[in-house]
């Protein structure tokens, strides 16, 4: 009797997606997509787009082979961008309807006059939902996976990851749509709730990652500022060295001799006091930025600890970049967009008499310190704590289920 | 479980239902100890007030509902049980049919909910749209039904399963009329067929023809249940028709009837036999003829009254024994006693 009633609510749902078109809808995009992707390549000058070349310094095959510039197309477009959004926007749409129709007054008395447990049927109908979903990003991963393959000259079985990614993914959204849908029984307010709920996830998300990057940057500077008071000292007794030996007068010394000796002792005492300055200073700014960076500790461990609770939709999709791509690939492309920027940064930090100063523009090297911790959260901490999210908003929906009276 | 119960399609003992109060609600006891037994294969009438708790009640029996307190078994199984619900159909009042599924579909996929095999739900929906008179309109979406149209459907989804007992919430609810004679016939056929049928029904007249037994719910209780015939005995009367062309008709009627009358104290003329029935005389309808009406079903009591009115010489244009309808069985139900005045409708508030 179970499998019979669950393949008719799996036909049920079909017939129902089916009758919204969406399902249809979602899927040609999809393809759209792929065949978009499946246009683009690169080669020794530049990208190509079908027959064209557009010649690009950065973006060709000397710093990128092209089944690196491949799975970077298929995460950032087709899986950060796509997938992620877009799709994840058209799936919300089509299946929000299906728990708030499944209480609807007239279908409900239906349905649990069955002989189905509550919760089973509840639970049921959430899968559904899920499946349809999953079974849009199969299809696209797995055109993508041939696009890859046949393009890129990669067979990257690596992919396919993204399918149990991007319904876990997919499901942390879900399931408090289906949470509102049950309580408020309409599926605009479920739908419009859950964009707001998703909102505040990436709000959470895009905040955390900011305050670690200052809580980075702060570091990067005090690691800075500590090895500087660490060199002053000996670059002062040196000077304090070179000093005495300009002070002292050497016996048949030359006017002319003694003229440039007081000049390089002028020289040297002016460069003394710049660097007794610069040790005042930046022992003041190291005292600034451990205030600054105690400040930023706490508001990240804050942000933080809100981000435990909360499903981590960011780093979810972002564990498929970190299976699919290493650091190391891209070191050729990323280490060329390094030193632009590293460029870039100290012409725009140099004063006019051409000494360093300091920017508050953190550096490519704290970008990649980022992107390394980023890494390095633990796939427990980032699904562990996702799934305990979802199964604890199930409960309350199975639990609110089983107990209404409609 | 005794013989009586295992006979019994649905066997109610003290079914409570008390909706708690909420922010902005107010608690509502929509039932009160419902009492109420059904018999297998009888059809079985629920009559009631709007509020009353009717609906409620068949929730309660469908789990959609649950009580807060019930006992009492549903074909020989405790109220509540899910397996239970594999062998009775249910049609809910409002219900609402995915519309993008034909009539076909409907069946069939409620026929899958029940547990129905893929082949015996294939066979029975073309068999029960037949039967619902919907076999042309098989494979029409439900978008595209009418209100007849989809009360028939309905009724297909709730035999699908080749239910025990089949529970129609309001099933002839927005039908013509040529509908709500061919769901007399199927609920007929359906008892012919050894199945219990349990009507929630407004339309009295049709409860009355089709009903073995009813039972009247009022403000959350059993105001009354049994066959129509053992509630409606009691209720009979006889109506004495005098003719009243004569201008003295009014005192002859009193002089001849005085030894059955009480003392005329607010005009009303009122009475009683012997054996306590009561008798009622109205005179002050214009342009009618008097009338008398006698309490009892027993004509031997009515023959003294006759012959006293034969005997003052006043014409008797009509005696008839007068049987009450199940629609003056349920105002008489739904009549506050003491102050004449019909309940107001819904349940009581407060617990």
């Amino acid at each position: 009797m179970i499998l019979t009633q669950t393949n008719a609510m799996l036909v049920d749902a079909y017939r129902e997606l089916n009758s919204k078109k969406m399902f249809w809808i979602a899927l040609a995009l999809s393809a759209l997509v792929v065949l978009a992707i499946a246009c683009v390549g690169i080669n020794d000058k530049g990208l190509t787009i079908l027959w064209w070349t557009v010649s690009l310094d950065i973006i060709n095959t000397s710093f990128l082979s092209p089944a690196a510039f491949y799975k970077t197309i298929f995460i950032q477009f087709g899986f950060n961008f796509w997938l992620a959004w877009v799709a994840t926007i058209l799936a919300l749409i089509s299946t929000a309807s299906i728990i708030p129709d499944l209480v609807a007054g007239g279908s409900i008395e239906l349905s649990l006059s069955k002989p189905i447990a509550r919760v089973r049927l509840f639970l049921t109908k959430y899968a559904t939902a899920l499946l349809f979903t999953g079974l849009q990003v199969a299809v696209f991963t797995v055109a993508s996976f041939l696009v890859i393959g046949l393009r890129g000259n990669s067979w990257e079985w690596s992919i396919f990851l993204a399918i149990p990614l991007v319904l876990l993914f997919f499901s942390f959204i879900y399931c408090v749509c289906a949470l509102l849908g049950l309580v408020t029984r309409s599926t605009i307010a479920a739908l419009l709730l859950t964009v707001l709920f998703w909102f505040f996830l990436f709000l959470v998300n895009t905040s955390e990652r900011a305050v670690l990057l200052f809580k980075l940057n702060a570091d990067d500077r005090i690691e800075s500022a500590e090895r500087d008071i660490g060199n002053i000292p000996e670059l002062i007794t040196r000077s304090k060295d070179r000093i005495a030996v300009f002070s002292s007068v050497r016996e048949g010394e030359s006017d002319a001799e003694r003229t440039r000796r007081e000049a390089n002792k002028a020289t040297e005492e002016a460069k003394l006091a710049g660097l007794e300055l610069r040790m005042g200073t930046r022992q003041q700014n190291l005292t600034e930025y451990k205030a600054t960076r105690e400040t930023l500790t706490k508001w990240h461990n804050i942000l933080f600890a809100v981000k435990t609770v909360f499903p981590k939709t960011a780093e979810t999709m972002g564990l498929l970049e970190r299976r699919l791509t290493s650091l190391n690939e891209f070191a050729a492309f990323e280490d060329a967009q390094e030193d632009r920027i590293e460029e870039r940064r100290e012409r725009r930090a140099r004063n006019q008499n051409g000494v360093a100063v300091e920017t508050n523009e953190p550096s490519p090297r704290v970008a990649r310190r980022l992107e390394e911790v980023l890494r390095q959260r633990s796939v427990l901490w980032v699904l562990g704590t996702s799934i305990l999210f979802e199964l604890l908003v199930l409960t309350i929906c199975c639990s609110i289920f089983a107990r209404r009276d409609f | 479980m005794t013989t009586a119960t295992a006979d019994l399609a649905l066997d109610l003992k003290d079914v409570d239902k008390s909706y708690a109060a909420g922010w902005f609600k107010r608690g509502v006891h929509a039932l009160r100890g419902i009492d109420m037994h059904v018999g297998r294969g009888e059809v079985f009438g629920l009559l009631g007030p709007n509020g009353a708790g009717k609906s409620t009640l068949i929730k309660i029996l469908m789990t959609v509902i649950s009580p807060t307190r019930a006992q009492g078994t549903m074909l020989g199984r405790p109220i509540g049980e899910k397996t239970t619900l594999a062998r009775v159909g249910y049609l809910p009042e409002h219900h609402r049919f995915p519309d993008y599924l034909t009539g076909r579909q409907v069946v069939e996929f409620y026929g899958a909910m029940s547990g129905v095999s893929r082949r015996d739900r294939k066979q029975r929906a073309a068999q029960l749209l037949d039967f619902v008179g919907m076999a042309k309109w098989a494979d029409t979406k439900v978008r595209g039904y009418s209100k007849g149209m989809r009360q028939r459907v309905g009724i297909a989804q709730a035999l699908v399963n080749d239910p025990e007992l089949v529970l129609l919430d309001e099933p002839t609810d927005g039908v013509d009329p040529v509908g709500r004679r061919d769901i007399r016939q199927m609920c007929q056929t359906l008892k012919d067929r050894g199945k219990t049928v349990f009507l929630n029904s407004h339309l009295l007249s049709e409860l009355e023809m089709i009903c073995d037994r009813v039972a009247i719910l009022v403000q959350g209780r059993v105001a009354s249940q049994g066959t129509i015939d053992s509630l409606t005995t009691h209720r009979q009367r006889y109506e004495i028709e005098v003719a009243s062309d004569d201008s003295n008709v009014d005192t002859a009627l009193r002089g001849a009837l005085s030894s059955w009358l009480r003392p005329d104290a607010n005009g009303a003329l009122d009475g009683q036999l012997p054996t306590g029935e009561s008798i009622d005389v109205r005179l002050d309808q214009p342009h009618a003829p008097a009338m008398v009406k006698v309490a009892t079903a027993d004509a031997a009591k009515v023959q003294p009254l006759l012959d006293s009115i034969r005997a003052a010489r006043l014409t008797l244009r009509a005696v008839r024994p007068i049987r009450p309808s199940l629609e003056d069985l349920f105002m008489e139900a739904v009549t506050d006693p003491e102050t004449g005045k019909t309940l107001a409708p819904g349940a009581k508030e407060g617990a």
